[in-house]
């Protein structure tokens, strides 16, 4: 090991507040095994499930690591998650320890008389001392009373070391399970996907809530040996791109949401700030529209890579490369190590050109191992030897694969399978739309018609006159069998909280279905 | 609408050579069991990726 690294910054950390903070790679080391000792001090054993419900703080991000040491599984909650989403977790999983804030704690404790695996409740707070109460257990207590050495547990690679939950979009959310081994998948993709080099200054926005967050948050870049900018706030659009100027980023990975809300803010915003330091830019969450990574291109010099991949995958598996020509709309192409093919029914591999349902060759290191205590819910996602993964895509000539909707979200209108995407995508290059989702509604004569709901940017009203300009220009670029027959306008439009549109919500509210879980809705 | 491919530049041009420069070839040599030996055969992640970045020589 280089002394270099050693006090090399793993972290820059900027809280809500304006705060900044530098953390080593040594501080995250001492911090880890800290928490590690607290855990071992609190009986806490190799597999027990233990989860972290707290906003982008330093600590958190020393739990996680701390939790792996002892061999514990580690299950990390998005700090917006409300009370019933929290318990719902915790309750599946076994939880038997919890760190949070007293803020967030304030917001789930009814919950704990239904959590009975739930031994300890730790608090914790950036920048002052929390403190122990009944029932309740002071991080800064456990933590002084802590060695900075640790013995590490010994794990193997089919060992389980996360629990992150799906979103849910069907039915209620489950715990996907990956393993030791997947930390070959997050090295390999931070360093062939998001191209890390020791001096880049890296971002990913995504919080460790979700699986980008820890995968690409956390270990992707520490196992590269990178810098990363760590920002508790949320979007900004001003000052997102101020934090890429003071921090130097040249390596950006964000989501569709956020970059599709960057454009809505308009070009002048980027022109105001020094961004070159920025050489790479990716994103992920869902598929990312062409107009926004030929935007990109425009507006910031440099164009979007998107990328695909699942919780269940746990980490990168198709992508667009830094040294690859990149299709716009266009997922890219398999990972390195990775096999991916466009099936049928009977999981027979279809040829280019045709649309299927997007699988994997089961093997790769960060593939999930289980779905916690739903077995055969787990079984369900193979067919002939391929994990089907729920989506539709296709591949074309050159090898690249194109995402076509969730096979939830395929659309058949008058015998015809339309994707939502690529509706939603000819919607977005009006410049009157900052947002489209598009469902199948059920219709008497072509079993389904295409409805599109769409969020306007600033400057522009809903009309009549709009409407039928929206429809006509959708017919003009994908056909009348294609285009949605119906519009509406909403403000915004439901998204879960890693950002993905809501078309099942949509769906159900659109026909007064019961909206099922919506635990992950993003609250405006 | 067909929106036109983004082309790149020759990978040794520039200033920060990708480290996936040749897909084709890296692809057809690319295998798991090697690239975990870069990690030095270290299995734990979060551990291991704090502790490869703490240790100095001694």
């Amino acid at each position: 090991m280089k002394t270099a690294r050693r006090d090399k910054a793993a972290i820059l950390w900027e809280g809500k507040g304006g705060e900044r903070e530098s953390l080593s790679f040594a501080d995250v080391a001492r911090l880890s095994n800290k928490w590690a000792n607290c855990l071992r001090a609190l009986g806490v054993q190799k597999g027990d499930r233990v989860f972290v419900f707290l906003d982008r703080i330093p600590e958190l991000y020393a739990a996680v690591f701390g939790t792996l040491k002892v061999g514990a599984v580690i299950g990390p909650l998005f700090s917006a998650f409300g009370p019933d989403a929290v318990r719902d977790r915790l309750a599946d999983a076994g939880a038997v320890l919890l760190l949070t804030s007293p803020d967030l704690w304030r917001r789930v404790e009814a919950a704990r008389a239904d959590l009975p695996d739930l031994r300890h409740v730790v608090h914790v707070q950036h920048g002052r001392r929390s403190a122990a109460s009944a029932g309740i257990l002071s991080w800064d207590e456990l933590m002084d009373a802590a060695a900075e050495e640790a013995e590490i547990e010994p794990t193997g690679l089919e060992d389980p070391a996360i629990i992150h939950y799906t979103s849910g979009t069907t039915g209620k959310p489950k715990g996907a399970i990956h393993v030791h081994q997947a930390v070959w998948g997050h090295y390999a993709t931070g360093k062939y996907v998001l191209d890390l080099h020791p001096d880049d200054v890296y971002w990913c926005t995504a919080d460790p809530g979700w699986v980008t967050g820890t995968s690409y948050g956390m270990f992707a870049p520490f196992t590269n040996g990178v810098t990363s900018v760590i920002y508790e706030g949320g979007f900004a659009a001003g000052k997102w791109y101020e934090l890429v100027q003071r921090y130097k980023v040249s390596v950006w990975y964000t989501a569709p949401t956020a970059i599709r809300l960057l454009m809505k803010a308009g070009d002048a915003i980027p022109k105001r700030y020094d961004l070159s330091s920025l050489r790479y830019t990716l994103s992920v969450g869902e598929p990312l529209n062409p107009e926004a990574v030929v935007w990109s291109e425009a507006a910031l010099g440099l164009p979007f890579h998107d990328n695909w991949w699942q919780t269940e995958t746990g980490s990168i598996m198709i992508a667009n490369y830094a040294a690859l020509p990149v299709k716009p709309g266009s997922m890219g192409r398999p990972m390195l190590g990775i096999e991916a093919a466009i099936i049928d029914a009977a999981g027979e591999e279809l040829p280019p050109g045709e649309e299927g349902d997007l699988a994997l060759r089961p093997g790769w290191p960060s593939m999930f191992r289980t779905y916690w205590r739903n077995e055969a819910m787990y079984e369900s996602r193979f067919r002939n030897g391929w994990y089907v993964t729920g989506d539709r895509a296709r591949r074309d000539a050159e090898g690249y694969f194109w995402f076509i909707g969730r096979v939830d979200d395929v659309i058949n209108t008058a015998g015809h399978l339309v994707g939502p995407f690529e509706v939603e995508s000819a919607l977005l290059e009006h410049p009157a739309v900052a947002e489209a989702a598009v469902i199948g509604k059920p219709d008497p004569v072509a079993m389904e018609i295409v409805k599109a709901f769409v969020a306007l940017k600033d400057g522009h009203e809903p009309s009549e006159a709009l409407r039928r300009q929206l429809i006509g220009f959708a017919r003009e670029k994908l056909g009348s069998g294609v285009a949605p027959r119906e519009i509406d306008f909403l403000p915004s439009l439901p998204k879960t909280r890693s950002g993905k549109i809501m078309r099942r919500l949509l769906k159900a509210r659109e026909l007064g279905l019961p909206e099922g879980d919506i635990s992950t809705l993003e609250e405006d | 609408m067909a929106y036109e491919t983004i082309a790149k530049p020759d990978a040794a041009s520039l200033a920060v050579r990708p480290n996936l420069a040749d897909y084709e070839a890296q692809r057809a040599t690319f295998s798991w069991p090697a690239l975990a030996q870069e990690l030095d055969g270290l299995l734990r992640q979060a551990q291991d990726s704090a502790l490869r970045q703490a240790q100095d020589e001694a």
